[in-house]
């Protein structure tokens, strides 16, 4: 990215508490840092790229807390409550216009490359706590922290309370319960996993009975 | 009887097509000497293209605007339509619209800018149409006193591309439609676009391109070789003119090849956007400043 197209979205975002995330916000930016006003052009895919921008911070920044704190011996469902509740404080100053960032997010055009980009931020939270199934839960926990971080999304932006208090709360007992039900998966996926191999086995020596002629 | 018709019109016009094929690959020789440039397919000295295309012009000035119907079979009105959209003029800004001559794409900058103004006390900025033709510029005052734009809205001023009559570092985003490939030495266009632009200033042009379907390709040569320069004899009464309009397209440079050439210029964040695979290309390039060394 051009130095001079970084400087205008960071200059975009001092003004989208005031804006919200909307061309007057590009304009004003323009405006103070003395660019012409065809700069408004550097945004090629238009005000999702100031979104996208805000989200490569705010995502990286929580993603380096998630790392930094699962060194402390912390279980892995507390680091991934602590790096989402991170994450919302990050985007704190646009939480009132944060419905004009998750609109522009969810434009057909843009969607694809919002998806992709919330998947490699679980990815991330995930890396940090040590994950390292392969299997087919290696998607099934990304998709269920994709859900709930959507939903803790969609209630954070009607949240009031101080500090965000009640979307904290929202967080944790979503985590909770996930973890539980992870859990309870994998006693169940290991269960299932030793009938199978006991079954194929009977059935494999009783094939060889049947070869044999009893 | 209109089955005969419509083959003989197909022959003839792959016999024209071969043939200036065969032109092109010859005038090839002769281009490598610094002094030549292309008109169309032929080789002719720099000091005269401009000569030649001014005559060109001159001679299609009055009939411009209904060949472009013809040719694109009114597909322009679209391409022009997005390109202003894309620019985004506001009230504000100060555009230069080079090679503008008739005002097509002037009049929907205009008409952007009122809207963006809308009767607020913005300061309204005049678009300023530059061309070097004087008769293209002619029709052009003339259909704007005819939709009643004043001269505080457009302004049309005779010039040269490779030579603006403006100052430097004043305009917001310079427009160029169809017109680069009329450019004696487009890299000097260029230049001059890159000193009259403000830093984030924007290069906004509007060209045809090489086709990137091999198949829409060759209907489209068959049809530029053999449909136009007839149309041009029916409604222009120039056969050749539209000869030299299909030509200098294949002769200007391919996308990649002119996005190149506003880099060396010193544009950067450059990009070109394709319409019906190639046959226009919109392009796009801004004025950073001497930051040139991208994160």
């Amino acid at each position: 990215m051009h130095p001079k197209k970084l400087e205008l979205l960071q200059k975009s975002l001092e003004y989208v508490p005031s804006c919200g995330f909307t061309v007057d916000a590009v304009r004003k930016a323009v405006e103070s840092l003395g660019l012409s006003k065809a700069a408004t052009g550097l945004l090629e895919r238009g005000l999702v790229e100031l979104v996208e921008f805000h989200h490569s911070v705010a995502d990286k920044e929580a993603a380096d807390y998630a790392h930094q704190i699962a060194d402390n011996d912390l279980e892995r469902k507390d680091v991934i409550i602590a790096a989402l509740q991170r994450r919302f404080q990050c985007s704190e100053d646009f939480q009132s216009h944060w419905s004009q960032a998750m609109a522009l997010e969810h434009l057909p055009q843009n969607w694809p490359a919002a998806t992709r980009r919330l998947f490699y931020f679980i990815g991330e939270i995930l890396h940090a706590t040590k994950e390292k199934s392969t299997n087919s839960s290696w998607y099934a926990k990304r998709l269920a922290l994709a859900s709930i971080y959507r939903s803790s999304e969609l209630y954070w932006i009607s949240d009031t309370s101080q500090g965000q208090k009640m979307t904290n709360a929202f967080i944790a007992e979503w985590i909770h319960t996930w973890d539980k039900t992870d859990s309870n998966l994998s006693r169940l996926d290991a269960k299932a996993n030793e009938l199978w191999v006991s079954g194929f086995r009977t059935a494999e020596s009783l094939l060889r009975s049947f070869r044999s002629g009893f | 009887m209109l089955s005969s018709l419509s083959s003989c019109v197909f022959h003839l016009g792959k016999q024209r097509w071969r043939q200036y094929r065969k032109i092109s690959s010859l005038s090839c020789l002769l281009q490598s000497f610094n002094e030549y440039t292309h008109f169309g397919y032929r080789s002719v000295p720099k000091e005269a293209k401009t000569s030649l295309v001014g005559s060109v012009f001159s001679d299609v000035a009055s009939k411009y605007d209904l060949m472009n119907d013809w040719m694109s079979l009114g597909l322009h009105r679209i391409w022009k339509d997005l390109f202003v959209m894309s620019l985004a003029p506001t009230a504000d800004m100060r555009i230069l619209d080079v090679a503008g001559g008739t005002g097509d794409v002037a009049f929907r900058i205009v008409e952007s800018k009122r809207k963006d103004s809308g009767g607020s006390a913005k300061q309204v900025e005049p678009v300023v149409v530059v061309d070097i033709n004087e008769d293209m510029l002619r029709v052009g005052k003339e259909r704007a006193k005819e939709r009643g734009y004043r001269e505080s809205e457009i302004m049309f001023v005779h010039g040269n591309a490779e030579k603006l009559p403006a100052a430097s570092e004043t305009v917001d985003a310079y427009v160029i439609s169809f017109g680069m490939r009329n450019v004696t030495e487009p890299e000097l266009a260029l230049q001059e676009a890159y000193r009259v632009l403000r830093v984030g200033g924007r290069f906004h042009m509007l060209e045809f391109a090489q086709v990137q379907n091999d198949v829409l390709g060759y209907l489209y040569d068959m049809y530029s070789f053999s449909v136009i320069p007839w149309i041009g004899q029916l409604v222009a009464n120039n056969r050749d003119a539209y000869q030299y309009l299909v030509e200098s397209i294949r002769k200007f440079p391919s996308q990649e090849e002119f996005s190149k050439m506003m880099k060396n210029a010193g544009f950067q964040q450059v990009s070109y956007r394709n319409y019906h695979q190639g046959i226009v290309a919109q392009y796009s390039g801004f004025k950073l400043g001497q930051d040139r060394n991208p994160l």
